[in-house]
């Protein structure tokens, strides 16, 4: 989390720099020796900025860094594994730190961590003192090498094993990074002299450096290396330019003024006060951005800590009272919409209870009860749909008889619905049928004329327009097949010449 | 890890102060909504039925002044009134007169109610049924339909034919008023009765 007001400390063996940064821009600055009367100096200053994070930048030759390999673990394991190691190495100091950088790919798979320490304590303690007594939260304690990280991070061009030449309070620092990871440092005297000594001198070092390096198992002699100089102030442009065009073989990089300006306004940090002292870019680099090494101990960083605590506290404070406030005014909001909703239906109900009541008013009187009525209305209706009467049928048997004068008419059955049979099953669709039982006013002798004229009546039947089917049901016992005839054959034949015949109407 | 919260008394008075009012404002704010919606869903059942229910008063009062005119002619001509036999009978007395019948015989069945049809929306009205069969002897076939004329006129109610045979009897040759034909028919009548009157 990056806060917008820290106070920060640049401490080296000679010397303290003190500045306020505030949203990006160092503010204030005050620089004063490393000493007891350098505190007392400080003191006004750093007693007005009660309750603001402090970060101490350690730019000092008693530093040591290594990296090394440890079995993976996790947890208390690992803190317990890591607290004895920095222990076993860095012994008395409690400016201590270690960090996980990777994991191997092979082997064992271990963990690479590196550690870093200042081995001069004293150098930073009197400063974290006057901290603790003015109950200013500090922050962290961290080296400049690795504050030095992300502004490798942010150089051009796509090299992962950088070596960063930047003069210091301190010295000449030569900073090797590895996958831009601060991996080994030294510390060198300023060189002095015309800009083509300087030159040589910077070549000096890089050959050391590369020699070192090799020497400490951290990188070949041959390797590919970009050799990056820092020179914020662009005091160092003949002296660069030089040292590259002697030494062709080198990949170098001039981190001038507008570099730095670049890669710090990448971060939101206003660069005009870069030129305010040779630590103003570091500690520009050291608000913007916690480096992960973090030297202080553990009790030291317990202010910050329990501010921290208390800031998430007042944020998660603020986050409920922001949802319970936006939840609360939704609800009053639905409250509101819910009431007018309600009013609107209890509108409704009332003015449809008034018009129940009017509809009790507007039934006719006398009619009890009146619901009845349209009920009876339709099955009256239904009744008379049923209702039929003979008239039809019988005029249509006489129009038939009329033109078979011969059928004399016995009985006539009309019924105003379709014959069931056995089971009541209705099989012809029709809803008036008449049954006929006829008899052929002819001489027995003639009852083939007597059987035509039967037919003649049935057919005559079947022509009439209201008539649907009429079927002959019974015939004379001469002329039907399942009938039982008996005689005597020295007798005449004689027999009557009676039939029924079943007539279905069509439907009106 | 922190090793007190001491220092951080007050950021957790502030949000425990915060979650409290935030909890009060809310257990306020949310029973009340959850009352209200409550409400509003009783509210618009009830609306609903209200509003099925005068939609449906509406279209039966509608029914009720349509049908009322056909309703009172057939409270007039006994379709809606108790189902005695003594009109049905004098009735039938009329009908031998006006058909200048020399006899009827009759017979009158006991009354059946009918089965309400399924889903019947008149459960309470009853339809009642009563068989009649008649007999009589004509000259010709004239006469039948002068009998069903006069049928028509005279009974009271609605009633429907089912069946009528016409049969011819023996011709005895010692009159010309000897009755030639016998008419036998059946019918039955009907009634309507609200299910609290019993018929």
């Amino acid at each position: 989390m990056i806060t917008r007001v820290k106070l920060l400390l640049a401490i080296t063996p000679e010397r303290v720099t003190v500045a306020i940064w505030r949203t990006g821009r160092l503010v204030q600055r005050l620089a004063v020796p490393n000493s007891h009367e350098g505190r007392a100096a400080c003191l006004p200053v750093l007693a007005e900025y009660h309750g603001m994070p402090v970060y101490i930048l350690l730019d000092t030759a008693r530093e040591d860094y290594r990296t090394e390999l440890l079995p993976h673990a996790h947890g208390q394991a690992r803190l317990e594994m890591v607290t004895r190691k920095l222990r076993q190495h860095y012994g008395p100091t409690s400016y201590c730190a270690a960090v996980r950088r990777a994991r191997e790919r092979s082997g064992r798979r271990d963990d690479r961590y590196q550690f870093a320490a200042c081995t001069d304590p004293a150098l930073p303690d009197g400063w974290v003192a006057l901290i603790e007594q003015l109950r200013l939260p500090l922050a962290g304690v961290f080296l400049l090498p690795a504050v030095c990280e992300s502004l490798v991070r942010r150089l051009p061009g796509s090299a992962t094993n950088v070596l960063l030449l930047a003069r210091s309070h301190a010295g000449l620092r030569s900073m090797y990074f590895r996958g831009r990871h601060f991996e080994l440092g030294r510390l060198n005297p300023l060189p002095t002299g015309n800009p083509e000594q300087r030159a040589a001198a910077y070549a000096a070092e890089v050959a050391n450096a590369r020699l070192y390096l090799d020497a400490m198992q951290t990188a070949t002699v041959d390797e590919p290396l970009v050799v990056a100089l820092l020179d914020p102030f662009d005091e160092e442009v003949d002296a660069f330019r030089m040292l590259a065009a002697s030494h062709p073989e080198l990949a170098c990089l001039h981190i001038n003024h507008a570099l730095v300006a670049q890669a710090l306004k990448t971060k939101g940090a206003d660069t005009r006060d870069t030129r305010q002292g040779p630590d103003s870019v570091f500690l520009h680099l050291l608000a913007l951005r916690t480096p992960s090494l973090n030297l202080a101990p553990a009790a030291a960083l317990e202010p910050i800590r329990h501010q921290r605590f208390g800031r998430s506290i007042y944020v998660s404070a603020a986050l409920v009272a922001a949802l319970g406030s936006a939840f609360g005014g939704y609800c009053w909001w639905r409250i509101g919409a819910t009431e007018d909703a309600l009013a609107i239906l209890n509108e409704d109900r009332t003015l449809l209870h008034e018009r129940a009541a009017r509809q009790q008013h507007n039934v006719p009187d006398g009619t009890s009860p009146p619901v009845f009525a349209s009920e009876v209305v339709n099955a009256a209706t239904e009744i008379r749909k049923s209702a039929r009467a003979p008239e039809r049928a019988m005029t249509a048997v006489a129009r038939a008889l009329t033109r078979t004068p011969e059928i004399l008419l016995h009985e006539l059955t009309w019924k105003s619905a379709a014959p069931a049979d056995e089971q009541g099953v209705v099989k012809i669709a029709a809803d008036e049928t008449v049954e006929l039982a006829c008899e052929v006013r002819l001489p027995p002798a003639e009852y083939r004329v007597a059987l035509s004229s039967i037919r003649a009546f049935a057919e005559a039947l079947s022509r009439d327009n209201d008539i649907s089917v009429a079927r002959l049901t019974r015939m004379p016992p001469d002329a039907d097949p399942a009938a039982t005839v008996s005689g005597n054959t020295s007798e005449a034949i004689t027999g009557h010449t009676r039939f029924a015949v079943l007539v279905t109407f069509k439907r009106r | 890890m922190l090793r007190n919260i001491r220092p951080a008394r007050i950021p957790l008075m502030v949000l425990g102060a915060t979650a409290a009012a935030t909890a009060v404002m809310l257990n306020a704010v949310v029973p009340r909504l959850t009352e209200l919606g409550r409400q509003v869903s009783a509210a618009q059942a009830d609306v609903q039925n209200l509003r099925l229910k005068t939609t449906a008063n509406e279209e039966a009062l509608a029914r009720l002044h349509r049908d009322l005119p056909a309703y009172r002619m057939l409270e007039h001509s006994g379709f809606v009134a108790p189902n005695d036999r003594l009109p049905l009978r004098l009735a039938l007395r009329d009908v031998r007169d006006i058909a200048r019948l020399s006899s009827l015989d009759y017979r009158i069945g006991a009354r059946r109610t009918l089965p309400a049809p399924p889903h019947s929306a008149a459960s309470r009205l009853a339809l009642h049924e009563t068989p009649v069969q008649f007999k009589a002897a004509l000259l010709h076939e004239e006469e039948l339909l002068r009998l069903l004329v006069a049928l028509d006129e005279r009974l009271s109610g609605l009633y429907r034919l089912e069946e009528c045979m016409l049969k011819r009897l023996p011709t005895s040759g010692t009159s010309s008023f000897a009755a030639n034909l016998e008419a036998a028919c059946r019918l039955v009548t009907f009634s309507v009765s609200t299910a609290e009157a019993g018929g």
